[in-house]
């Protein structure tokens, strides 16, 4: 099944390698030989079964028409017999009726007494006797008492012949009376040997009755001159036959034989005259004449054969159909017999011419489809060579005529596809014009992002793992940007060897400007809080860093970025705080596992408005206490039901820290979020700095 | 987010349904310029269905906020919620945007800002 399967599949892609053209020109071929044997077929059956049919039927014309011209011929032969024998019977009666009135003459001259009647009867008699005619035949006169009064033969004259017989045992006298009783006259045929021949001899004999003398008067002749006659013409009519059924042929070579019941071939175009039972060749003798006589018990039955043809003499192998007729008159055979293969003969013919025809006209339509499916497909081809153009000029056609001299041919589904194509190919090239925008654009993002998130990184202090131990203070910062760099920023720096400055911030955009805003706000900061207030020598506080800065930026923010920050300043000596909020999150702060929200008067973020008067908060840290910062990235991390992490749930996992330490607390504090998050992305940058007052560090 | 917005006693009121985040707030700050540039001096934004509004929306509202303080005009909030209200309050935004309870309310006041 499988490997059928893949034969098939085989096939088809076979099909399928060929070009258009090929497969309709294969296709069309396919149908036409098909047709074409499929009408071959049928037209060859018809052919045959009509020509077959038709020269069965005009054999069984000859043979009617042999039939007929043989019988005819015998007709007139016998009829010719007939007459003959009529004439000679006529002749015989008339010749009687002279001897009769011969004889009644005499009998005249003996009532008028002119002579005795013994005379009389004497002289006819003897005139009687003297009568010849023919060939040399005579007659006769046979008293009441059956002797022989008037003879020509002196061994029968005066002979009693009422005993006498024929040579078919015959009593010649005793039939005549019985004739002459019965009719008064009439004919008899007797058997008698010729002089100076073998055979009996019919002799038709005429014979009358005169009643006065009581004698038969009567005649006969031999009538073998007629049978003589007979033969003659029926060897005529023989030779007749040869020279009419030479020129009748059945076929090419078939013929008509005639053979008689004694086996001897009476015609035939070579074999005339011959016996069946002195042939003594494979194929004849006198097997061949049985089976042909046996043939004509069923004349209309084809009989077959083996024979030899001309050309190929002595060579029987030839296979033969042959009709038998049986002519009963003469008991003649007559044969109609012709060769079997040249009855094909015309089917094969026609065969030829049908196949050459059928050449011819599948070569011409495999031109003609040829060139017609060249045409067809033209249009096809066009449009195959220009989306391959397309492709390889990247979508952007330089030369549309082609098609548009297509669509406009007619109004095929081929110039519809003409259409379509131009059409799709405007679509294309503005889809890739616009994807290359989109594709620059991306990537300009890209780049941007990039440099963004270099600039942030880049402004944040390096950790130095000197620094806690080193202090009275530990401190962990974390920033976990986002994919778009949020904005956010932290710092810490110490303004002298007792006083740290730590920030936190978010700048209220994303991307390269937030970036370049933040740099700007961080060195702002960092130089505003490292200078000293001229007045009282001392350094700004977190407020005035705050102010300062706030002025600064409002100057020229043309795009309205702001800043949230908390700004802190500690005394690591004695664990004062001062805090300042511009619209930042609130921080927590954690004292003895405790932890509250340092809240401050709000303030607006820096950038906002100029004159913005920010103020500073105190605090005093007790030893282990901690500042928790952080940016909206934690409390507005959005988990999968779109829920933030909020505030609340910040302060819960603040609460369930293990221990107060800034590394601790900030990585729970991460862990949780990313849990709380799940699989959705980051939005914003994540920041969050914890510091912690140790005052007693060192003494542990 | 979706925005839609009506005129109501000379109020222009625009109404935020959903979300105005960093993707957003573009849309919410060109659709208070547009209005702004229109020459709608009083503008009322209807808070009620706000769920969320991060620092680019509140930076939206400080850049339309300079552009109508230029005309003498006014931008109002109204009905914001409780957690919208934190945020705001935050970032000290009573200061320089009036938060009204009801739209009623924020016409009435508005209409006698001269």
């Amino acid at each position: 099944m499988q490997k059928q399967t893949k034969r098939s599949k085989s096939h088809m892609r076979f099909l399928h390698s060929m070009s258009f053209t090929t497969r309709m020109l294969v296709l069309i071929l396919i149908l036409l030989i098909i047709t074409t044997i499929t009408f071959m077929l049928i037209t060859q059956y018809e052919v045959e079964r009509t020509i077959r049919h038709t020269i069965n039927a005009s054999i069984k014309d000859m043979r009617q028409l042999i039939s007929l011209y043989v019988d005819n011929q015998y007709r007139s032969l016998v009829f010719h017999k007939e007459n003959v024998l009529n004439l000679y019977k006529q002749k015989l009666k008339d010749l009687t009726d002279i001897a009769l009135a011969n004889v009644q003459y005499f009998h005249q001259l003996a009532k008028k007494n002119i002579l005795s009647e013994e005379d009389a009867r004497e002289f006819a008699l003897r005139s009687i006797e003297q009568f010849r005619y023919g060939n040399n035949d005579y007659f006769f006169v046979y008293d009441k008492d059956n002797v022989a009064i008037a003879h020509p033969d002196p061994e029968i004259r005066g002979s009693n012949m009422t005993e006498y017989q024929d040579l078919k045992s015959n009593y010649p006298l005793k039939l005549i009376r019985e004739t002459i009783l019965e009719k008064g006259k009439g004919y008899n045929s007797f058997w008698y040997m010729r002089l100076e021949e073998e055979k009996p001899i019919e002799k038709l004999t005429y014979s009358t009755y005169y009643e006065p003398w009581e004698w038969i008067i009567g005649t006969g002749f031999y009538i073998d001159d007629l049978e003589k006659e007979y033969k003659e013409s029926l060897d005529e009519m023989l030779s007749e036959f040869r020279k009419t059924f030479s020129k009748i042929r059945i076929g090419t070579n078939g013929y008509f034989f005639i053979f008689n019941k004694n086996h001897i071939v009476l015609v035939h175009p070579t074999m005339d005259g011959m016996d069946f039972t002195e042939v003594d060749v494979p194929g004849m003798g006198m097997e061949h004449w049985y089976s042909l006589e046996r043939a004509s018990k069923n004349p209309d039955v084809p009989h077959t054969y083996y024979w030899d043809k001309p050309g190929h003499i002595g060579n029987f192998v030839f296979k033969k159909i042959a009709y038998v007729d049986y002519f009963e008159p003469l008991n003649w055979y007559i044969v109609s017999t012709y060769y079997e293969d040249e009855l094909n003969e015309p089917v094969k013919n026609i065969f030829r011419k049908e196949l050459f025809t059928a050449l011819a006209a599948i070569l011409i339509s495999g031109i003609l489809t040829y060139f017609l499916v060249k045409k067809f497909t033209r249009p096809v081809k066009v449009l195959t060579a220009h989306a391959r153009n397309l492709i390889r000029n990247n979508f952007v056609s330089d030369d549309d005529k082609d098609l548009i001299g297509l669509s406009k041919r007619s109004n095929d589904e081929l110039s519809n596809l003409a259409v379509t194509f131009i059409k799709m190919e405007e679509r294309l090239q503005k889809y890739i014009h616009d994807l290359k925008e989109t594709t620059a654009a991306k990537e300009k993002i890209q780049s941007e992002l990039r440099i963004a998130h270099k600039i942030q990184m880049g402004m944040l202090p390096s950790a130095n793992p000197d620094f806690a131990s080193n202090k009275n203070l530990s401190l962990k910062a974390l920033l976990e940007p986002a994919r778009e760099v949020g904005g956010d920023l932290y710092d810490y720096f110490f303004l002298n060897d007792d006083h740290l400055c730590f920030l936190i911030g978010d700048v209220s955009d994303k991307g390269v400007p937030a970036a370049l805003f933040m740099a700007r706000s961080k060195s702002l900061i960092r130089s505003t809080a490292m200078l000293l207030n001229k007045d009282k020598h001392t350094f700004y506080s977190s407020s005035e860093i705050l102010n300062q800065v706030n002025a600064e930026l409002c100057m020229e923010n043309t795009h309205c970025m702001f800043l949230t920050i908390i700004i802190g300043i500690i005394n690591i000596k004695n664990g004062n705080v001062t805090l300042s909020n511009a619209g930042h999150n609130p921080p927590f702060l954690v004292r003895e596992k405790t932890w509250r929200i340092l809240n401050f008067e709000p303030r607006m973020p820096i950038g906002v408005r100029p004159h913005t008067n920010y103020t500073d908060h105190a605090i005093s840290l007790k030893n282990k206490d901690c500042i928790f910062l952080y940016t909206d990235g934690v409390t507005e991390a959005i988990n999968e039901a779109g829920e933030f992490f909020s505030e609340k749930i910040l302060e819960k996992t603040l609460r369930k820290t293990e221990s107060v330490r800034p590394d601790t607390i900030i990585n729970h504090v991460m862990k949780e979020v990313r849990m709380f998050v799940g699989k959705i992305p980051q939005a914003d940058d994540i920041t969050m700095i914890c510091l912690q007052y140790n005052p007693d560090k060192r003494k542990d | 987010m979706h925005i839609s917005t009506n005129k109501e006693n000379g109020i222009y009121i625009i109404r935020i349904d959903g979300k105005v985040d960093s993707i957003t707030s573009k849309d919410f700050q060109d659709a208070m310029i547009k209005s702004i540039l229109d020459g709608e001096t009083k503008i009322l934004i209807d808070c009620a269905e706000l769920e969320y509004i991060s620092s680019s929306g509140i930076r939206a509202f400080y850049y339309a906020l300079r552009e109508i303080t230029d005309k003498n005009g006014i931008i109002a909030l109204s009905k914001p919620n409780d957690n919208i209200l934190h945020i705001l309050e935050m970032v000290d935004f009573q200061s320089e945007f009036p938060i009204y309870e009801t739209i009623d309310k924020a016409i009435e006041e508005m209409n006698n800002h001269v």
